[in-house]
């Protein structure tokens, strides 16, 4: 079924619309949730929160590309339970490794005046990724979006590990000096 | 700035930028194949990359998933009744329909795949010792497109369809009129580990191989794929972790490992020899043996291979198959190189050309990193099927008779581009079995850089009498 069909349904508040967002993206949200979590039961009851807050999100919300909707989502319900979790669990977790890796794009100070400013750093990550060879740029969003491991993410150009891993420490470098150009405090 | 904070602005990204990289996820990492073949076996050297991943390696959702996507099937059941119970009080007698249908389907074997039997209950097994119509052959099943290799779609971005290419024997004109049918000797439990190896011709195979490739058995190391203790415990343990405990087989040997001389030769239970050359061959400066290479340089590649590799490729009349054409999201054009047995009669040529292959791969640099020989155990012949006709198939093809990862219902006979006769060979089914392959354009998926999207849709070419469970599209995939 294509996806403006199932989010017609959501709008006609027709309860299939959870069925045919499961059959269609229950593998793609699933895995997201895992990358996380690293825990099936847990990767699951997030799947099933994110077709809960689709219900509940659309309407108003009328998403142009479904899949990046729900992996939103997903996402952000993964990341907010990894947090709620203890330490020893959260070094099991592909994001937990991820995570680690973003450390080179970050001084690791907090600063409360960019907490609110997450829109920002995003529109400033966007446009540094625009900056980058296809390759760079989808090898990042690869790892650090949807947490693929580094094998994954060195398959979807045919490059060895060592390559993809080289290039993500360049791309992390280069972020971290674009957003201290942009006014960043990184 | 927190780290965090990086990763949770990455949530806000562009859906644009985020569909890029899906798409190559699709592609690459999920078994999806934009270039043109959908057989498992049928990889070019990235994917062959991946496959090399075995099963027991793969720590994370992927393997987890598939020890669990038996169970999971009831598991979803409560997961989804989990949802509408927190949803109660907006949809609860609208899901309370929603669940019994889950449950039902459940019951009856059946979950949310590809295709729905013709059988509204889904009661109706796939039997062989019931027979088909008069000539007292087996009734056949048609096998679920595993849940392994559907993810993406199977498809191919061309300017013209002609630009597909490949060396199929087959032709409509050959009038071929019953085709064999052979029972997989493999079989896969619940927790997808394979039974039905026979590791006495695998050590044959092996050392048949190592010969080939001018190594004498004195010189290998032939091992299997068992863990050692300290891996069994740290396996153990990470599924423990998760909740999980460690199926029994699951350290069973699934392959034997020959390695000497910059040399490692692997040989799986589906009797496909891997051939790993250590470090990478390079070929003479004036042959192109690149991922982008055109199909003429491949060619020419193709023959340098087949002088050079004769032993290896160990066939009578061996026919080059340079297949592909396919683009990628880059505009860059791809074809793979095959061999297979010319043999006189069709039938048998048509049957080496699904089955009995070998296949050469370039790493990134250009060079020969990779080999594999296929001989699947066709011992176990079901019978000579007839076979219905391309046109034929395109009918039942037009009602909905079809299996497909793609995510679009067949949208007309007037998309059809092509249509070639091929074998389903993916290790996991139960039946090696032809089918009608039509290739056709999918308006849905059209991209605005001057490409047309092909996908392709499976119709069983064993006549409709000996299929006990004639697939009908039902608007799912899986992604």
């Amino acid at each position: 079924m294509q996806d403006e069909a199932i989010v017609g349904m959501y709008w006609q508040r027709d309860e299939n619309a959870i069925q045919e967002t499961e059959r269609k993206y229950g593998r793609y949200l699933s895995k997201i949730a895992y990358h996380v979590l690293a825990d099936l039961e847990d990767s699951k009851e997030s799947v099933n929160d994110t077709y809960l807050k689709a219900w509940n999100s659309m309407p108003p919300h009328r998403p142009e590309v479904l899949s990046a909707y729900l992996g939103r989502i997903t996402r952000q319900l993964s990341i907010d339970m990894f947090r709620g979790r203890n330490r020893k669990k959260r070094q099991a977790s592909e994001y937990a490794l991820s995570l680690s890796e973003l450390e080179d794009c970050v001084s690791g100070k907090d600063t409360t005046e960019q907490d609110v400013n997450l829109h920002l750093l995003s529109e400033d990550i966007g446009a540094y990724l625009r900056t980058l060879t296809p390759e760079a740029r989808n090898t990042f969003v690869g790892r650090y979006y949807y947490m693929d491991s580094l094998k994954e993410v060195a398959a979807y150009f045919g490059m060895s590990e060592s390559r993809a891993k080289s290039m993500l420490y360049r791309t992390r470098q280069g972020l971290k000096a674009y957003l201290e150009q942009e006014g960043f405090v990184v | 700035m927190r780290k965090e904070q990086i990763s949770d602005a990455l949530n806000l990204l562009e859906d644009a930028v985020l569909e890029e990289t899906d798409r190559l996820r699709n592609r690459e990492g999920k078994g999806l194949d934009t270039e043109g073949r959908e057989e498992s076996n049928r990889e070019d050297s990235r994917k062959a990359c991946s496959r090399e991943r075995e099963s027991r390696e793969e720590s994370s959702w992927e393997a987890k998933c598939r020890r669990e996507s038996r169970k999971g099937r009831k598991e979803r059941a409560g997961s989804l009744r989990k949802w509408a119970a927190a949803a109660a009080g907006l949809l609860l007698a609208a899901c309370a329909g929603w669940i019994i249908m889950e449950q039902k389907q459940n019951q009856t074997g059946q979950d949310s795949s590809l295709y729905a039997s013709h059988d509204p209950e889904g009661k109706q097994e796939p039997d062989t010792q019931d027979t088909g119509d008069t000539a007292g052959l087996p009734m056949l099943s048609v096998a679920e497109i595993g849940e392994e290799e559907a993810a993406g779609y199977e498809g191919i971005r061309v300017h013209d369809i002609s630009e597909l290419v490949d060396a199929n024997p087959w032709d409509e004109a050959l009038g071929i009129s019953s085709l064999p049918v052979y029972e997989n000797v493999l079989s896969y439990d619940e927790n997808y580990i394979v039974q039905g190896g026979d590791f006495h011709k695998m050590r044959e195979f092996l050392l048949e191989i190592a010969g080939s490739l001018g190594l004498e058995e004195e010189s290998l190391t032939i091992t299997d794929d068992v863990p050692d203790e300290e891996t069994k415990q740290i396996i153990t343990e990470k599924l423990e972790m998760g909740g999980d405990t460690v199926p029994e087989g699951y350290f069973n040997p699934t392959k034997l490992i020959g390695e000497a001389e910059g040399l490692k030769i692997q040989v799986n239970q589906a009797m496909t020899a891997t051939v790993s050359f250590e470090p990478a061959v390079s070929l003479p400066e004036e042959y192109h043996f690149t991922h982008y290479a055109a199909y003429g340089e491949l060619a020419e590649t193709a023959e340098y291979l087949e002088n050079e590799y004769e032993d290896f490729i160990g066939m009578e009349h061996p026919a080059a198959n340079i297949y592909g054409g396919g683009y990628n999201i880059y505009l860059q054009q791809s074809y793979w190189i095959e061999f297979y047995d010319r043999a006189e009669d069709m039938v048998q040529r048509i049957i080496n050309y699904n089955f009995n292959r070998v296949a050469f791969y370039c790493d990134d640099h250009g060079k020969l990193y990779l080999a594999r020989n296929f001989r699947p155990d066709l011992s176990r012949m079901v019978g000579e099927y007839p076979i219905i006709t391309a046109e034929e198939a395109k009918e039942l093809l037009r009602k909905g008779n079809y299996i497909t990862t793609v995510p679009y219902e067949m949208p007309g006979e007037e998309f059809i581009g092509k249509v070639e006769l091929v074998y389903r060979v993916g290790e996991r089914e139960k039946y090696y079995m032809p089918y009608y392959r039509f290739y056709v354009e999918l308006p849905e998926a059209a991209m605005d850089d001057g490409l047309k999207a092909y996908g392709a849709y499976y119709v069983p070419a064993v006549e409709s009498a000996y299929i006990s469970d004639m697939p009908v599209w039902d608007g799912s995939f899986n992604l």
